[in-house]
């Protein structure tokens, strides 16, 4: 009996073991989860976050992991575009990156590729069914609040580039962030143009941070109950803050714009909103207002780049020259030759061989020297914006007159976002990125615009102050040609030193040769506004023109870059 | 004969000289790139023809060779072909040394291959001995029969200089090397940096090989008679 018992467990575990096998084994094989987007919504040709989760692997391996889109173009052209989300040491947790969405109706292939490029485990992500049309609004919250359809996503979902927020139009955050970068992000897309709303009252005490502080439209925030029982935030308002709604004489809703973007403080919990309040808090707050077009703010840069070429007179003058001087020597010859003065003429003879080989002489070395032909254009402008937050966005523009594979070197760690191009006929878009740089095929006469987007640090800071100005210098040099930019009126400091000075106010102007960029970048930032001064560094030393051979192709190189603060009034 | 008599003594001397500098220097002069601004050079992308002077020259420079040639036969005072053929050597030779200047600042064009650009000349200077003895031969002839040669002289022009390129209608590379008897096709060769040694030593060595031969054949018969060559 006992035995027979024994046999009928062993029986059962066995059992047990055998069906349990297959899903311990299952557990145990690598596998990816890949989530794109806000809430699996993205727009076409706009920044996404993608979170790329590795799960199974038994021990870290060395390798990439590799995100794959196909681009189409007319004709039924197909090209890889290839980036590199991580290389190194792959353990099971999740990379997060920001990828630029080039055609979401295609699959987005993520693969775990180890060092023998044998694929250890690819997950296919159909992203066509989130594809929205327009920017759309998120809402962060660890739940979908009563009343909402837009996507929602919770505080650990949210990317630290401010750019993963390219396609959306305003942010709700009605939970606490405990993230600091997360919380960064946001300011430096608000800074950006983005547009941010935050929903506090009774949460605002969990949500209150540092960083929180300097995103808050009040300089001493105070909670306080409200005769209802409902808990508001008041204080003081900070320079330009401005009440928009109020309920029985408290503020609402209050709005202060921070760089290009607005930031609304609602000082109830969302919850605390009747529906009235809330659609008139959604009439009453800007959505973001994103970079104009890349084309546009090009435009001068690419204008004002030279492009050298060998003087086409020069051509015409030496044979003109020599045609003279031929014609010249025919006509002498008849004349000396009647007056019967032959040694002059083997003179002037002489004097001709010797102007045209003179000429020849110096048309080589001239042409030796000058005949340094371009095969590709490249102008990196890099507009760095410091308010509250800081950011860098470096344009880039390149122009092949030869077809060429070109490796591009970011000049920051993101990935190229490519706009989108008019006609894609016979253009091989075909490209490789990594962090660190990217493999571009371009054709003959193809141009190419990239724009790259990075955290700035901040690194000079300014206030109006009754004599003049304030200006705190951090970047350990002195900075040369300065403009402060207020309402209609310039002023210009011509040297900033190094620590914190105050500047008394000359009236100016901006230089015609200075002021296309900014005049191209007043349809971004309000620079003219007249609420709060902008303090403009040109960088005249940084604009400077390389050359070098590159694979075989000489490139030329010009970099423009320009910094705008955002004062305090 | 003195060597003013020898360069500029026979009929539109001058303007043998002049016309080749002419159009050399407006095809050079257009062959450079318009675009000074970056957006000039993205809104038109116009890359000259590079081999637009070449071109030109070699084809005004053949032209006038058959001027040259046509108007440096045998006479009376120089009877023996040998003298014809050193006064077109030295009229043809100073007409390219005119030219030296425009050569040399082509090298704005071609910048990685100065010996591309030594080829080309001196495939033009055989071209233009070749069509100058040629033409030589053809005015003697013609001359000798009491008619005009000039309608003989640019037949063959145009023959030597077009019917070669049929041969690029084929595939096979051995017919498509015919084209390169056709001075155009041999100066886009001896220019084109993909161009192989053997294809650049035929265009090279055709013209060189004709010049040489008529040369010999001249050189060895006494008087400046029609009869005597053909």
């Amino acid at each position: 009996m006992h035995l027979l018992r024994l046999a009928s467990r062993v029986v059962v575990a066995c059992l047990g073991a055998l069906i349990l096998t297959p899903f311990l084994l299952a557990t145990a094989t690598p596998a990816l989860d890949v989530s794109c987007g806000f809430d699996d919504q993205i727009m076409r040709h706009r920044f996404m976050p993608v979170h790329v989760s590795v799960s199974g692997l038994v021990a870290p391996i060395e390798g990439k992991i590799v995100a794959r889109q196909i681009r189409e173009a007319a004709g039924g052209l197909q090209f890889p575009i290839l980036h590199t989300v991580y290389e190194g040491t792959i353990e099971n947790r999740t990379y997060r990156v920001t990828l630029p969405n080039l055609e979401p109706l295609n699959p987005l292939t993520v693969e775990v590729v180890d060092r023998e490029s044998e694929v250890i485990v690819m997950s296919e992500n159909t992203l066509r069914f989130g594809v929205q049309q327009w920017p759309f609004r998120i809402v962060i919250n660890d739940q979908t609040p009563a009343g909402i359809s837009d996507p929602v996503a919770a505080p650990s979902e949210l990317p630290i580039d401010w750019w993963a927020y390219d396609a959306v139009s305003q942010v709700w955050l009605m939970v606490p962030i405990v993230s600091s970068p997360t919380l960064e992000a946001l300011g430096e897309w608000v800074v950006s143009g983005g547009s941010l709303v935050l929903f506090t009252g009774a949460a605002f005490p969990r949500m209150d941070s540092p960083t929180f502080r300097k995103l808050l439209p009040l300089s001493s925030p105070l909670l306080s109950a409200s005769s209802d029982g409902v808990y508001m935030l008041q204080g003081d308002l900070k320079d330009r803050a401005s009440s928009r709604l109020t309920r029985k004489g408290t503020p609402l809703c209050i709005e202060m714009p921070l760089g290009a973007g607005t930031i609304a403080l609602v000082t109830t919990r969302y919850e605390d909103l009747t529906p009235q309040e809330i659609e008139q808090i959604e009439r009453e707050t800007r959505t973001a207002v994103r970079m104009p077009d890349i084309e546009r703010i090009l435009q001068n840069i690419i204008h004002s780049t030279p492009v050298p070429r060998p003087p086409y007179w020069i051509a015409g003058l030496l044979a003109a020259a020599t045609l003279a001087g031929s014609l010249l020597f025919s006509e002498t010859r008849h004349f000396l030759e009647r007056v019967n003065r032959l040694r002059t003429f083997a003179g002037l003879f002489a004097a001709l061989c010797l102007m045209v080989l003179m000429a020849t002489a110096w048309a080589g070395v001239y042409a030796g020297r000058h005949n340094n032909r371009i095969d590709i254009y490249q102008t990196n402008t890099a507009i760095r914006v410091q308010s509250s937050f800081g950011l860098d966005i470096m344009l880039c523009t390149l122009f092949a007159e030869q077809g060429a594979v070109v490796r591009v070197d970011h000049p920051v760690t993101s990935y190229p976002l490519p706009p989108a191009m008019a006609s894609v006929r016979n253009v091989d878009l075909s490209e490789e990125s990594d962090n660190f740089h990217s493999l571009l095929a371009l054709q003959r006469n193809e141009r190419r615009d990239l724009a790259y987007f990075a955290q700035g640090r901040l690194s000079v800071a300014m206030s109006l102050t009754g004599d003049g100005v304030q200006i705190v210098n951090r970047t350990e040099r002195e900075l040369l040609d300065a403009y402060i930019l207020f309402g209609d009126m310039t002023f210009c400091i011509p040297v900033i030193k190094e620590g914190t000075a105050t500047y008394a106010l000359t009236e100016g102007y901006l230089p015609e040769e200075k002021s296309a960029l900014p005049t191209a970048l007043l349809k971004w930032f309000p620079m003219r506004n007249g609420t709060v001064p902008w303090l403009l560094l040109t960088h005249p030393n940084e604009e400077t023109i390389a050359k070098f051979d590159n694979d075989g192709f000489t490139k030329q190189v010009r970099q423009v870059a320009i910094t705008i603060i955002e004062g305090d009034s | 004969m003195n060597l003013i008599t020898l360069l500029f003594g026979y009929r539109g001397s001058s303007s043998m000289y002049a016309i080749p500098m002419v159009i050399g220097g407006i095809a050079l002069t257009l062959s450079m790139p318009a675009a000074s601004r970056l957006t000039e050079l993205i809104a038109q992308p116009w890359h000259p023809f590079p081999f637009a002077f070449f071109l030109s020259y070699t084809v005004i420079s053949a032209m006038m060779a058959l001027r040259i040639g046509a108007s440096t036969t045998p006479d009376d005072i120089h009877p023996r072909y040998a003298t014809a053929v050193l006064r077109i050597l030295a009229r043809v030779s100073f007409g390219h040394f005119l030219m030296l200047p425009l050569i040399a600042y082509s090298r704005m064009l071609f910048p990685d291959s100065v010996l591309s650009i030594v080829g080309a000349t001196a495939l033009i200077y055989l071209v233009c001995l070749m069509m100058s003895l040629v033409a030589m031969l053809l005015h003697v002839r013609d001359e000798y029969y009491d008619r005009s040669s000039l309608g003989r002289r640019y037949a063959f022009f145009i023959l030597y200089f077009s019917l070669p390129l049929l041969g690029l209608i084929s595939d096979a590379t051995l017919i498509r090397m015919i084209a390169l008897i056709s001075p155009v096709q041999s100066l886009v060769t001896l220019l084109a940096p993909s161009a192989s040694v053997l294809e650049r030593t035929i265009a090279l060595s055709i013209p060189g090989l004709i010049v040489v031969v008529l040369s010999v054949i001249l050189f060895r018969k006494p008087q400046g008679r029609p009869d005597v060559v053909f």
